[in-house]
């Protein structure tokens, strides 16, 4: 049942389109992405490894509950509108600051973080879809 | 100055540190816990002269809508009964409980305690209207409380329905007020139409257990029972009473709801002989104080306001001490039935004393305070025109003196057959706070302190809207309300040896005459017909399903359609390119396609290119991230169907020609319907866009050049908010209906 082939075209692609998610995610706010599509791709990479490898491969690679993960996407994404109540902005208003990183000056802010949070909802409810789909 | 909010943060702060802190003090814990309680009756007290005590601040300033308490010599009335019934409720709850249960019960209790304390002070509908229903939901916390049990939750679950159609009830009517008088603040409130009152009025009703809502009061007894002493007959059943009596002045005399009271009353007390559980017995009791409340609420006269709020304090004492004494046999004899308890003074002789001065008030025998709360009642009504209501009094006092005696005399003097044996003795937390309780019900009818009694005035003025100047002794005279009260006392001991009997009758009663058995049928009911509108909706088959969704679509769009005359014209632009035509060609073509294909994996991947060519033509009119989206959505679609493909039979044609015919008729309307929508929609006059606005604006407000993006996680960040706790909530409800496996029999596993 399983294909060789399929096998070890994962083992090459699966790396670079998990990169390529965090990538879509994160230039998300300036060009085509975010964190919709790159929680899609993230969760096409581990439908992959379900097709190729089987239920309990793609349970290692996801190393946690993805049931977890959605919630924990839900509580990061509710979270990202708190900071607007310290400065006395409602809910959900974005801030955004520079942040001094190695590669130079990155703009940050709440928006990114909210993204980061429907990133992982989108991968987490994808991936718990295709567990109880493989019952 | 100590505020109000400082107790309600208080309690909200205890609620929050019992779990943590409880569980490594355990019993002790209580013991600390009662500082809460006991600091808010002592402030209580100290603030005697300064009423009213009050405080606001803005809630929701866009409505107007101001978090403003006041509390007035009646809200100070329950403030002191919650504190003080709560402060001996949480000691004897550490006696009572288990060390490993008392946490839980504490956190929910003391919620409850500032949920109480906050309708006693509320100034604003609104604001008494959110305590309200936090007393509903703790209530049902409370009664569900040994949730392993189906009888608690069936009850917690009743009693939940009951108090919460009450209070929608009751918000329907605090909301006319409010717009009626143009402000929620219960001081400004100068008219209110008489449906309002009917809605309010209905709302407290549920609430305080008057017929025809009264059943749940007596099944709510399967809470534990430090619960049903302080819940259920001290203090929340009373926020029904305590809402109608603060807002008397506004409403006036209402007859009705004197009859609704006396009906109460009268059926409780009958009812009340029908039990051999002490705290059903107890429960039906209780239904009845609270429907001679409601009664003399509804006459509305000076004399009737003194009696209401001298019955709050005297039952508030005695039956608080009663619960807890029934609880504390129960504890200590493993069982609460009146039949099979006997010869408890020997057993049990430190609960004799609490169970007899308390009994002696419930009974009204004179010095008690509940000789006091019924010669008031009597007096509050003229023989000549309130002999119904004087007859309900009396019946009520007949049932009280057999009520107290099986009580003391039956259960703790006399032996039965069947006597149960004694577990183990109580301690001193399960025998000293119902032992105060009863010695304050003493202290309070036999040295009706001055203090007292000017205290009952006034919450009597504050009832009645004008000032109250009724003595209030123990001796009135040769009037009356003696005669009856005597003739009442004396009825009561030649029928109490007839108790037993009685007892069986009254038990015997079929279930729809108590109302129960019609709220039963009521529920099967609603059940029936939900599960009968599910099983219309959800077809069997997915082909019936989706003719049903389709026909239903097609006829209001017809409808809408016949009623708005559209145009339709193809909308201006540039014509349509060559590849674009390229591109819906393949798409027709697979469309056609798909249907000949016969198997399931084919006609899905077939189906995919219809995707794909979407996904490119949105790419030719520049939307690259719905093109992504939309491939990556194509490619996870099929891979979902390949998982579920595998578990399902071999695909085979099992229509007939006529079927595939109304697929094919139905496929082409809909299909139609929807492209001429489509090319209405498109030549209809449009509206001014937004589009322009989020394009020029994405970057300097949105800090982003990707609109698509920024609409999605900025400009509509709440809505995508809400979007994202529906696919997790789609997803947790795919989950259980994966795993939940429906055995031939019905059995779920």
């Amino acid at each position: 049942m399983r294909s060789i082939l399929l096998q070890t075209i994962c083992r090459f692609i699966i790396p670079f389109l998990l990169v390529l998610s965090v990538f879509l995610l994160l230039r998300g706010h300036n060009e085509p992405g975010g964190g919709f599509a790159g929680g899609l791709i993230a969760a096409s990479s581990f439908a992959l490894i379900l097709l190729a490898f089987g239920k309990n491969e793609m349970k290692v690679a996801m190393r946690f509950d993805p049931k977890s993960i959605a919630g924990i996407g839900l509580v990061i994404a509710v979270l990202s509108g708190f900071p607007a109540f310290f400065i006395g902005e409602p809910y959900l208003k974005a801030i955004w600051f520079m942040l001094p990183t190695p590669l130079g000056p990155t703009k940050v802010g709440t928006p990114v973080i909210f993204d980061i949070g429907v990133y992982l909802v989108v991968i987490g409810i994808t991936v718990s879809f295709l567990e109880d789909m493989d019952e | 100055m100590v505020t109000i909010e400082i107790f309600l943060i208080a309690g909200l702060i205890l609620a929050a540190l019992a779990q943590p802190i409880g569980r490594r003090l355990g019993s002790s814990f209580s013991l600390l816990a009662t500082l809460v309680p006991l600091s808010a009756f002592v402030w209580g007290i100290t603030s005697l002269q300064t009423l009213p005590i009050i405080s606001s601040r803005p809630w929701v300033p866009s409505l107007g809508l101001d978090f403003s308490l006041r509390l007035d010599h009646l809200g100070l009335l329950f403030w002191l009964l919650i504190s003080g019934i709560g402060t001996l409720i949480f000691i004897y709850a550490g006696a009572y409980m288990k060390p490993k249960e008392l946490p839980r019960l504490l956190s929910i209790l003391s919620v409850f305690m500032v949920a109480m304390l906050g309708i006693a002070s509320a100034a604003n509908a609104i604001t008494l209207f959110l305590f309200w229903e936090i007393t509903s939901i703790t209530s049902f916390l409370l009664i569900g409380f040994k949730g392993e049990y189906e009888n608690s939750r069936k009850s917690a679950v009743q009693a939940l329905a009951v108090t919460g159609i009450g209070g929608l009830i009751l918000l329907a009517g605090l909301i006319l007020l409010g717009t009626e008088n143009q402000t929620f603040e219960f001081a400004q409130w100068t008219s209110a139409s008489p449906i309002a009152i009917t809605l309010v009025a209905i709302g407290c009703m549920t609430k305080s257990a008057q017929f025809p809502f009264h059943f749940w009061l007596p099944n709510a007894m399967a809470a534990p029972t430090p619960v049903s002493a302080y819940l259920h007959s001290a203090t929340m059943v009373k926020a029904g009473i305590f809402l109608l009596a603060k807002l008397s002045p506004l409403f006036g005399p209402q007859p009705a709801l004197a009859w609704i009271g006396a009906i109460t009353l009268v059926w409780a007390s009958v009812l009340s002989l029908g039990e051999r559980d002490l705290k059903r017995i107890l429960a039906w009791s209780t239904v009845g104080a609270l429907g001679l409340m409601v009664m003399l609420i509804g006459h509305g006269t000076k004399e009737a306001a003194e009696a209401v709020a001298y019955t709050i304090l005297a039952h508030a004492l005695y039956k608080g001490a009663l619960f807890m004494t029934a609880g504390s046999i129960d504890h200590a004899m493993g069982t609460r039935d009146a039949l099979q308890l006997g010869n408890l003074r020997r057993h049990i002789p430190t609960l004799a004393l609490p169970a007899i001065l308390a009994s002696l008030s419930l009974a009204g025998i004179p010095i008690f305070a509940g000789f006091i709360k019924k010669e008031l009642a009597l007096a509050a009504f003229e023989p000549a025109t309130g002999i119904p209501f004087l007859i309900a009094i009396i019946i009520s006092a007949i049932s009280g003196i057999i009520v107290a005696m099986t009580l003391t005399h039956r259960i703790f003097f006399q032996s039965q057959p069947e006597e149960a044996e004694l577990h183990h003795a109580p301690t001193p937390g399960l025998w000293i706070p119902p032992l105060i309780l009863a010695v304050l019900g003493l202290l309070v009818g036999a040295f009706c302190l001055p203090i007292g009694e000017h205290f009952i005035q006034y919450v009597a003025a504050t009832i009645h809207g004008s000032e109250v100047k009724n003595h209030i002794a123990l001796w009135h005279g040769f009037k009356l309300p003696l005669f009856l009260s005597i003739g009442a006392i004396v009825t009561g001991f030649i029928l109490n040896p007839f108790w037993p009997r009685i007892r069986t009758s009254l038990e015997n009663l079929p279930k729809t005459v108590t109302l129960e058995g019609s709220f039963r049928a009521l529920n099967q009911l609603t059940n029936q017909t939900s599960v009968g509108i599910t099983m219309f909706y959800e077809r069997r088959s997915v082909r019936d399903h989706m003719i049903l969704n389709f026909g239903a679509f097609l006829v209001i769009l017809g409808v809408v359609a016949a009623q708005n005359p559209m145009t339709l014209a193809l909308p201006n632009g540039p014509g349509i390119l060559f590849h674009e035509v390229v591109l819906l060609l393949f798409a027709a073509l697979a469309a056609i396609v798909v249907i000949f294909i016969p198997n399931r994996l084919g006609a899905v991947a077939v189906l995919g290119i219809v995707g794909v060519a979407m996904a490119i033509t949105y790419v030719t009119f520049s939307a690259p991230d719905l093109a992504l989206t939309q491939i990556l959505i194509d490619v996870l679609t099929v891979v979902l169907f390949v998982l579920i493909f595998a578990k399902l039979p071999r695909f085979k044609d099992i229509l007939t020609k006529n079927q595939k015919l109304t697929n094919a008729t139905i496929s082409i309307v809909f299909g139609s319907a929807m492209t001429l929508l489509m090319l209405a929609v498109l030549s209809a006059p449009q509206l001014p866009s937004i589009n322009h606005y989020f394009a020029e604006t994405s970057y300097t407000l949105g800090q982003g050049l990707n609109v698509v993006n920024v609409i999605i996680v900025d400009y509509r960040a709440l809505d995508t908010m809400g979007e994202i706790t529906v696919l997790c909530l789609a997803a947790l409800g795919v989950h259980t209906l994966v795993r939940l496996k429906v055995k031939s029999g019905g059995q779920k596993q």
